[in-house]
């Protein structure tokens, strides 16, 4: 006989089961149920999982369905509800919205009153089953409850009417009899209809252990101390039908009526159809044709010498498939999002696998001419991957949050929320929460591993949104975020892919920050004005002077610069993608580099693809050069060669790959390409597994990258200044970016008591700080001194001190750091002064007891001396984090037994394989995850940086000092490979004088 | 004023320090200690009695004697800041002056370590190096005008006391009273050479009431009890050692016919196993080691101390018979296998860790179990054979017993204590995985029995567990 299980929970449920929803899925399915309620408690968190599983078992029933905690007084009990139909979903999610709204996280629930009314005037209150938890059934329904209020069970038949079902449950736990007594007498006295249920939370019962192990996460006690939470054996899990028949053969009426049930419920996730906002469509117009009118005037504004045949060509191709898609309004919508951003003079560029859209270039949210640079739109978009389209458009990191409450204005919070992230356990935490739970007891490891990527709870997707034409709360609960003012849907972004649901994603990049503030400086309106392909900047790139500049500015980039040396934007393009782990482990870095240096020539077995990788000499550096050898030497169409894409990327999980290898292999045979080219090329594809850009995503940046090294290498203090301003931002600390700016021979001074402001600015090509810089003063602080030197002038240190109103510590160290120079104090006079201050009250008239020179009247300074050189450094570092005296290795330098030159004169005579020895500030530590147990530092000093490689056995010698200390003395055999310079490091020492030194910040281990 | 300081840089037990203390008390009536770092001697009067030179000596002895191996550093000084200053950071023909800042800690709190005081003086400190200051000559040559409201009042106090004033109050150190009685036998037949036990009843019994009533005075009970025979001594013949029995107790017990009891006890085992061969002359009694008690103040008409101090002595006296672990506190937990719902613990202490072990409490923490459990458990599972309705055990030498068994209820499904595996906590119990059901039986007993998982219950094997009475 048919048995189908209505109450089921999965992991999901967040630390309330211990199974994933394809788990239970699969195991329902192998045991022959005819179908699966999935009723995850507040939420319908696993549906669409379940949902996407539940389509490779035709004829399997995925019943959908949440579990809602009501209360009533001091009473509190589960219901279980079943959507039969759509209007049944849609009621299920907007109580679960309702329970969430305004509650802390965590503690969903609807107050009694509040449920009834909700479902009483929904259409589709007819549309659900409902299935109250009762005594044995976890925590218990309101009227088992103490103090609950007699006939909840009357009033919920009020409102479900024969949708109400009583469900049983039969655990071997001593309390089953009990439990069918009670279940008897209520279907008896109303007239209700029982229902088998296993309650299970997990798939099988070997299951059982991690369960008991989240459970005790989840109440945060130890196993041994759980008591009564724990179950007392293993039965909730999806038992063999048969079995559940025998223990319900008193009972058949209730083992029959859950198959009948779920039988009852014919709603699908399939059945959402969800639009996209349409009122950017003027009225009587269509929306492709307003797309296309909207593409055709851009076009014109991007090639105002006339628009190039293959531009049109392309356009009215994308515009076919996204007409025939079904997406013109997520394009509109996208263009009026891009578009309020430029009103408001938001820099934003689209990145990713957008830029290979002409229709994306012309609206103006991407900024990479794809029909120039020859890039595939259905690496973007195509018709047989049938998948919406998703855009990520970056805007300026600090002005993020209007767009988004824009978004929110201009849809409401009804129609837009954010995209959820389901953040899952990885090793540090399962370890850590877990050993607390196992206390003593054994088998940490096994669960450890087994609990891998379980849910652990909700979070938000950095920016994606999710935006509907109607109510969005019909299709999906949405609940508050932990951030406030977010909303967020109760899927991610996987799942509302697989429910065919767009989002656009919002997101933040400091970089366009920093630029749109230089740009400011320079009276510059867009990107747009900076000159190309300037010869100055790519010099600089090349010698690996790209410290600031964004992603080419870590250590691997510097190195890879070096070797790599850009002459032209392509080259930039290459070097964004290059320095990734799809490459590395492809083995692609290496013969390119041969052959840009003319090591090794440059062949091509076949006409076709000098056209492919012509620009990347002959090595496939990106995902889109083997979609093109696919589509123009194996015979795939281009929809076909994304879908060979995607399987490579998802080479390990699954096995799609090896069926496209063969067509692949057949069809590169049959365009005559050798045997070793082809083995050449499938190892490079092994590579594309790991992460690595698509060309477009890295043509994006490139030009990010231009833009910023043009304005370093052209206006240095205009750099500095808008990269200070727009921290925290980038691989370096803001000490690093002013030492580099000193390098680039720009003066910098010391934050300003007499005009003190917020932001750093420039004078006369002078980088003044600003109070952004100095530690302990928030911005509002800063900018109300600010408001206060404008209203009237400080007219002494005493004058200063009283109004300012900083706290003592902060005034400390300003004075120690010589701040107060600017009133002739010097630093130790000036601390030597504020000390006096500090135990009098403002109240005890400050001013009038004090001097201009802070000292009581009468009263003369002792001679206190002044701050050693390396002394002076470590206290502007106290106060701001940086120096504008001077590095501190200037001043250890000479401390130093035999000291060694500075770095950048070994980095310009040292000799590949000789012995260097030397001496720098720490500013980088890393152990890559690709570099199999190296680890990489890098050493700056006045003059540069240098970098260290340490193998992993000198690592493990010497990671006590490399961890310790900030100055050290390296010592080792230097490795040059063109401009790229670096130290194989045998020895590691700290360097005298600096204990208990300067205290700067490091990029470590990251 | 003169005071030395003898200080441990790697520390002393504090029984050792205290010892130390006692030591010196013969050198001066004032004597100090600072946690487990040093000994303070006050020596401006002893001084003039022994001597400097032989003040150094025996001060210097005694620290060599209780230190052993960790070598002990002297400080003379015009009082225990400075003397503890020069200890810490002096050497000898060091001038104060060059002593560096943290020699102010020494000043701040010489006595007792203050972790408020601490903080202040390293905040002292701090300010002092930023002003570019590195030892106590920089701190000493600042204006004093000026110095209360630039570093505080502490500091200005400090100051002060640099130049020996406003110096501290000198907690005087005192050893710890003995919780020792002792008594001499006075007649003839209580002091013969093999007495019999008997004898020393009554001597023992008067020396528990007095050590008795001092334990109680002080709200203590004794956790270990030392009883010392001094045996006479006889010329030309070698001197015995007095006989010296101690006891450890499981229960610490304060009440004197508990104590008499425990000790006797105690001491007739030994005289059977090693008579004395010799006279006793003095028998002393020792509270060793000591946990606090109840009330300090004892209610008269409050029963209930008494039923406690009761309960306590019988089951100190059933542990040393039996052994600790035969008599022990148990804490009932919730747990669904009803052989491990019991832990170990250690004795109540207070009244409310007393109140803690009553019913009400179990059911306040939800121990009880929602279903019922038998109220008699079998020391180990006993096997039956199920024939027809009858259930038989057959248990030796003519133990067996049958029931007709008349209904069974369950089963109730226990499995998976799995994180109890055996090596795992106190308990060190195995996993379970049974099938338990309640028989109720024809003569009105209700039996608990169970069956294992897997191939016994297929087999049909049975065991007794439990029953209801």
């Amino acid at each position: 006989m048919a048995y189908a299980e209505l109450m089921a929970r999965s992991n999901c449920s967040f630390l309330r089961g211990a199974s994933h929803p394809e788990e239970l899925v699969d195991r329902a399915a192998a045991l022959g149920y005819s179908g699966l309620a999935l009723a995850d408690k507040d939420g319908v968190y696993g549906l669409a999982k379940a949902h996407l599983r539940a389509r490779s078992h035709p004829g399997f029933k995925l019943v959908c369905g949440a579990e809602v905690a009501l209360e009533e007084g001091d009473a509190r009990g589960g219901l279980v509800l079943l959507a039969r139909d759509r209007t049944g979903w849609a009621l299920l999610c907007r109580l679960l919205t309702l329970s969430h709204a305004g509650r802390p996280k965590g503690s969903a629930g609807l107050a009694w009153g509040d449920f009834a009314a909700a479902v009483a005037a929904h259409p589709g209150r007819g549309a659900l089953l409902a299935l109250p938890r009762g005594a044995g059934l976890g925590e218990g329904f309101l009227e088992g409850a103490p103090g609950g209020p007699p006939g909840a069970h009357a009033r919920l038949l009020g409102l479900f009417g024969e949708g109400l079902r009583v469900p049983v449950g039969r655990f071997l736990d001593g309390l089953d009899a009990r439990r069918t007594a009670a279940a008897r007498a209520l279907c008896a006295g109303l007239g209700l209809r029982p229902v088998a249920v296993g309650d299970v939370h997990y798939h099988e019962p070997g299951r059982r252990r991690l369960h008991d192990a989240l459970v005790c996460v989840r109440e945060k006690v130890p196993l041994a101390e759980a008591g009564w939470a724990l179950s007392g054996n293993s039965e909730r899990h999806l038992r063999e039908p048969g079995r559940l028949e025998a223990l319900f053969a008193d009972w058949p009426e209730a083992f029959e009526g859950a198959a009948r049930a779920a039988g009852e419920c014919s709603f699908s996730l399939d059945e959402l159809r969800y639009r996209y906002p349409t009122e950017w469509v003027p009225r009587g117009r269509g929306a492709l044709p307003h797309l296309a009118r909207l593409a055709l005037e851009g076009a014109r504004r991007r090639y105002p010498n006339g628009v190039p045949r293959e531009v049109h060509r392309q356009l009215a191709h994308e515009l076919r498939v996204v007409g025939r898609l079904g997406h013109a309004d997520y394009f509109l919508t996208i263009h009026e999002l891009v578009a309020f951003a430029r009103s408001r003079r938001i820099l934003c560029q689209g990145r990713g696998s957008a830029a290979n859209s002409a229709l994306c270039w012309c609206l103006g949210i991407t900024a990479v001419d794809p029909v120039r640079s020859g890039l595939l739109f259905e690496r973007f978009m195509s018709e047989e991957r049938g998948e919406p389209p998703d855009i990520d458009v970056d805007f300026e990191h600090e002005r993020r949050e209007e767009v988004l409450q824009h978004l929110y204005g201009r849809y409401g919070r009804d129609r837009a929320a954010m995209v959820a992230a389901v953040i899952r356990y990885r090793p540090r935490l399962a370890r850590a929460d877990l050993a607390r739970a196992l206390g003593d007891a054994p088998g940490l490891e096994g669960l450890v591993a087994e609990v891998q990527d379980f849910p652990r709870h909700l979070s938000i997707h950095s920016g994606g949104f999710v935006l509907s034409d109607g109510p969005l709360i019909d299709c999906v609960p949405v609940e508050p975020a932990r951030m406030e003012g977010r909303s967020v849907v109760q899927w991610d972004k996987y799942d509302l892919d697989t429910l065919g649901m767009m989002k656009v994603d919002v997101l933040a990049l400091g970089m366009l920050s920093a630029l749109r503030r230089a740009l400011d400086l320079l009276g510059m309106e867009d990107l747009a004005q900076i000159p190309p392909e300037e010869p100055d900047t790519y010099a600089m790139i090349a010698r690996g002077d790209t410290l600031g500049v964004f992603q080419i500015e870590s250590r691997a980039q510097m190195n890879m610069l070096g070797r790599l040396r850009p002459e032209r934007f392509y080259d930039l393009v290459i070097e964004v993608a290059i320095v990734r782990p799809g490459p590395i482990v492809g083995r692609m870095v290496h013969p390119y580099l041969r052959r840009r240096k003319g090591e090794e020539p440059v062949t091509y077995e076949h006409p076709a693809l000098e056209r492919i990788l012509g620009r990347t000499l002959g090595v496939p550096l990106f995902q889109e050069q083997v979609m093109r050898i696919a589509v123009e030497l194996a015979g795939f169409s281009p929809g076909e060669a994304d879908e060979l894409r995607r399987a490579i990327s998802s080479w390990r999980a699954d096995g799609r790959f090896a069926a496209l290898r063969e067509r692949l292999e057949r069809g590169l045979e049959a365009s005559g390409l050798s045997p070793g080219f082809r083995k050449r090329l499938f190892d490079e594809i092994r590579g594309f597994a790991e992460y690595g850009f698509p060309e477009s995503h890295a043509a994006s940046f490139a030009l990010l990258v231009y833009a910023g090294a043009w304005i370093k290498s052209a206006h240095p203090a205009v750099f500095a200044c808008a990269l200070l301003n727009a921290q925290p931002l980038g691989f370096y600390a803001p000490h690093s970016l002013v030492d580099d700016a000193k390098r680039h021979g720009v003066e910098v001074r010391a934050p300003s008591l007499l005009e003190p402001a917020w932001d750093c600015r420039l004078e006369g090509g002078v980088l003044l700080l600003g109070w952004r810089t100095v530690a302990g003063v928030s911005e509002a602080r800063a900018r109300g001194l600010e408001a206060q030197a404008r209203e009237r002038p400080f007219s002494g240190p005493a004058d200063f001190v009283r109004r300012a109103g900083l706290p003592g510590a902060v005034l400390r160290r300003l004075a120690l750091a010589g701040a107060f120079a600017c009133f002739g104090l010097d630093e130790r006079a000036a601390l030597w002064g504020l000390l006096a201050l500090e135990a009098l009250a403002p109240a005890e008239g400050v001013g009038g007891q004090l001097g201009l020179d802070l000292e009581p009247a009468g009263e003369a300074a002792p001679e206190l001396g002044r701050p050693d050189a390396f002394e002076g450094v470590r206290l502007e570092y106290e106060a701001w984090g940086l120096s504008t005296r001077g590095h501190p290795m200037r001043t250890l330098r000479a401390l130093q037994p035999r000291p060694c030159p500075p770095l950048a004169r070994i980095k310009a005579e040292g000799v590949h394989g000789s012995r260097v020895r030397a001496d720098g500030m720490l500013i980088v530590r890393q152990r890559p995850g690709t570099a199999k147990g190296v680890v990489f530092a890098t050493l700056e000093d006045e003059s540069g940086l240098l970098d260290l490689v340490l193998w992993r056995d000198v690592h493990a010698r010497l990671a006590p000092v490399l961890e310790a200390h900030s100055f050290l003395r390296a010592g080792g055999v230097l490795q040059r490979d063109r401009d790229s310079v670096s130290v194989l490091v045998g020895s590691l020492e700290p360097l005298r004088g600096a204990e208990g030194g300067v205290r700067a910040r490091s990029h470590d281990w990251r | 004023m003169s005071v030395a300081c003898l200080r441990f840089p790697a520390g002393l037990p504090k029984a050792g320090l205290r010892a130390l203390g006692e030591a010196c008390l013969r050198f001066s009536s004032q004597v100090a200690l600072r946690g487990e770092e040093a000994v303070f001697v006050e020596t401006g009067g002893s001084r003039l009695l022994y001597g400097e030179a032989r003040l150094r000596a025996g001060l210097g002895a005694l620290g060599r004697r209780f230190a052993g191996a960790a070598p002990a550093r002297f400080g003379w000084g015009a009082h225990a800041g400075e003397a503890l200053a020069l200890a810490r950071h002096g050497a000898e023909g060091t001038p104060r002056e060059r002593w560096p800042l943290e020699a102010l800690h020494a000043y701040a709190s010489p006595f007792t370590p203050d972790e408020a005081v601490a903080r202040a003086v390293d905040a002292l400190c701090a300010g002092l190096r930023g002003l570019g200051l590195t030892d106590l000559g920089g701190f000493l040559a600042l204006p004093e005008r000026g110095w209360g409201g630039r570093f505080g009042a502490d500091a200005a106090l400090l100051r002060e006391r640099l130049g020996g004033r406003l110096l501290m109050g000198w907690p005087r150190f005192e050893p710890d009273p003995r919780l020792e009685e002792c008594a001499e036998f006075l007649e003839e037949s209580e002091g013969a050479a093999d007495p019999d036990p008997a004898a020393f009843v009554f001597l023992l019994q008067s020396l528990c009431s007095r050590l008795s009533a001092r334990l109680r005075g002080r709200a203590l009970r004794a956790s270990g009890l030392r009883l010392r025979i001094g045996l006479e001594r006889v010329r030309g013949v070698p001197d015995a050692a007095d006989r010296v029995l101690g006891v450890e107790l499981a229960v610490p017990v304060a009440e004197p016919t508990g104590l008499r009891r425990i000790l006797g006890e105690r001491l007739a085992a030994d005289l059977a196993a090693r008579p004395l061969g010799r006279r006793p002359v003095r028998l002393t009694v020792e509270a060793t080691s000591t946990v606090p008690g109840f009330h300090p103040q004892r209610d008269a008409f409050d029963r209930r101390e008494e039923e406690v101090e009761s309960r306590d002595t019988l089951l100190a006296r059933l542990a040393q018979r039996l052994g600790d672990d035969a008599v022990f506190y148990a804490r009932i937990r919730a747990r669904h296998g009803a052989e491990w719902t019991w832990t170990r613990r250690a004795p109540p202490a207070t009244p409310a860790e007393e109140a803690d072990l009553g019913r009400a409490s179990l059911a306040a923490r939800g121990a009880v179990p929602a279903v019922p459990r038998p109220t008699r458990l079998t020391r180990l599972p006993l096997p039956l054979l199920r024939a027809g309705d009858w259930l038989l055990y057959f248990g030796g030498s003519g133990k067996g017993r049958r029931w007709r068994a008349l209904d069974w209820e369950g089963p109730e499904r226990v499995d998976g204590l799995w994180w109890m595996a055996s090596g795992a906590g106190a308990e060190g119990a195995p996993p379970v995985d049974r099938d338990y059901w309640r028989v109720r039986t024809e003569g009105g007993m209700d039996l608990w029995v169970f069956c294992r998982q897997g191939e016994e219950a297929r087999a049909g094997a049975l065991w007794l567990r439990g029953w209801w009475s």
